[in-house]
């Protein structure tokens, strides 16, 4: 029967077919362990989740948070001698998002990640949880699935499905207004579709978000692209 | 009434449901009637609705009043919400950490990007390419707010259906309609008179059903504004089109 533990719609796992809430005490290394993908060492756990305590209390915590989990029913940690790893064969859903966010941006995609509604809704880990723990691994998740659609963007564009290619650049330009790569791909994409009006409205939009927010004009490469030729890929709309 | 996007694209079934319109919105309406919402609960229901899952009060409140204090936009929060339920509106669920729409709520802004989606893959349902009307009020997306997470919503909104509009447009030239095929290009032109690829559908629209002269009209007019406007010309594949 499969084991999951779910990170991206509320939290909980299902353990033998039966939906457990993940305990309070667990959830931070539940969600160290289901960033990785190769197993830890029971130090750098202790370390990563107690940074400002002696090791060897650190290590006293991390027993006692194990102990808790299994108390939970939760068995979902495995250790090895020294180190630490999800129960062999568990499915984890932020696992299998960064592993399409990786597939797409080494060239790779799965056919249906080109399909704009696949990202229409970018999940948020443990959505609904204000922990300042959560904050730098939301912010690595947020990273990833940004470069992720930039180049799904660009793709796209270069085959022609320009609706999808402008969505695209759009969700990584809602992760982030800033992330002027995600602007280019929208203008480009726009551009390449024969929309001048609208690449020069999404750099202008941008570029009073870059005076605004930090006072600079955008890179030059941005304002250029609306001077120069667009590249016309032959293909038609899908 | 044709004009409403949950009218149009609800089957008949689900219409007396609570449907939530963003469009032209925010307001609710239940069982058929429409329910205004208490003033300071509008933007909390309209960021939560926003969002596709479960939104964290804290998080919430720090959008809606920023500005520092916490413990005021948390009791602000909870005012609204409170005062929705007064008025008998019971449409957000809530714990005591985290807010998210009702999941069976029927959401205008979805149904509308579902349609120009399904027209976008070339897979309309049989109702879809029969209805046009809606699609015109479909770009007022919480008209006249300008908080940064409704403008790019809108903007989103604004390409998913002016690409739908030209896919269905092209849907129509194939199934042999042009004169459909023309109405639901000229809505795109008529939102955006100077985005390219809806004058492109316009066009081949025209040409679809004959009409060579109103075509080239069509470009005609096309270079003058987007000369005056832009200092631009078209493309040469659009000039190319009518020879």
């Amino acid at each position: 029967m499969t084991t999951s533990l779910r990170l991206l719609d509320g939290s909980h796992a299902v353990l033998n077919g039966r939906r457990t809430e993940l305990p309070e005490t667990g959830l931070r290394l539940l969600v160290l362990l289901a960033l990785r993908d190769r197993p830890m060492t029971r130090s750098a756990a202790a370390a990563a989740l107690w940074p400002d305590r002696p090791p060897i209390r650190a290590a006293g915590n991390l027993r006692s948070m194990l102990w808790r989990l299994d108390c939970a029913g939760c068995d979902l940690v495995e250790s090895a001698s020294t180190l630490l790893l999800l129960r062999a064969g568990t499915v984890v859903d932020v696992r299998d998002l960064v592993d399409r966010a990786r597939h797409l941006i080494r060239g790779r995609p799965m056919l249906v990640d080109l399909h704009p509604s696949a990202w229409r809704r970018v999940p948020e880990l443990l959505p609904g949880r204000d922990d300042e723990w959560l904050e730098p691994h939301r912010d690595h998740l947020r990273l990833l699935v940004r470069s992720a659609l930039r180049t799904l963007s660009r793709h796209l564009t270069q085959s022609g499905r320009y609706a999808a290619a402008v969505e695209a650049a759009l969700a990584a330009v809602a992760l982030d207004p800033l992330d002027e790569s995600a602007r280019i791909a929208l203008v480009v994409a726009h551009l390449a579709e024969g929309n001048l009006i609208e690449a020069r409205r999404a750099a202008a939009t941008y570029r009073g978000i870059a005076l605004r927010e930090l006072g600079v004009e955008p890179n030059q490469q941005l304002m250029a692209l609306l001077h120069t030729a667009p590249p016309r890929p032959r293909a038609t709309q899908a | 009434m044709r004009t409403d996007v949950v009218a149009a694209l609800t089957p008949a079934v689900r219409r007396d449901e609570l449907a939530l319109h963003l469009i032209g919105g925010p307001y609710v309406v239940e069982a058929g009637c429409r329910r205004e919402l208490p003033e300071n609960s509008r933007r909390v229901l309209a960021l939560v609705a926003l969002r596709p899952e479960w939104l964290s009060r804290v998080t919430a409140a720090g959008r809606l009043w920023p500005g520092g204090d916490e413990h005021r936009a948390a009791g602000n929060l909870r005012s609204a919400l409170w005062r929705m339920r007064g008025a008998g509106i019971d449409i957000i669920e809530s714990d005591r950490s985290a807010l998210r729409l009702r999941p069976d709520a029927l959401v205008d802004l979805r149904l509308a990007e579902d349609w120009a989606l399904r027209m976008i893959d070339g897979c309309p349902t049989s109702t879809d390419l029969a209805t046009i009307g809606w699609q015109a009020h479909a770009f007022d997306l919480l008209p006249s707010w300008y908080d940064d997470w409704v403008v790019l919503e809108r903007e989103r909104l604004r390409q998913r259906m002016l690409h739908g509009l030209e896919a269905m447009s092209r849907l129509l030239v194939r199934e042999a309609r042009p004169a459909q095929a023309v109405k639901a290009a000229g809505l795109a032109v008529s939102t955006d008179p100077l985005r390219e690829s809806a004058q492109r559908v316009l066009i081949e629209a025209h040409l679809a059903s004959g009409q060579l002269t109103t075509a080239r009209r069509c470009l005609h007019r096309y270079r003058a504004v987007l000369e005056a406007e832009l200092g631009a010309a078209p493309s040469a594949e659009l000039a190319a089109l009518v020879g």
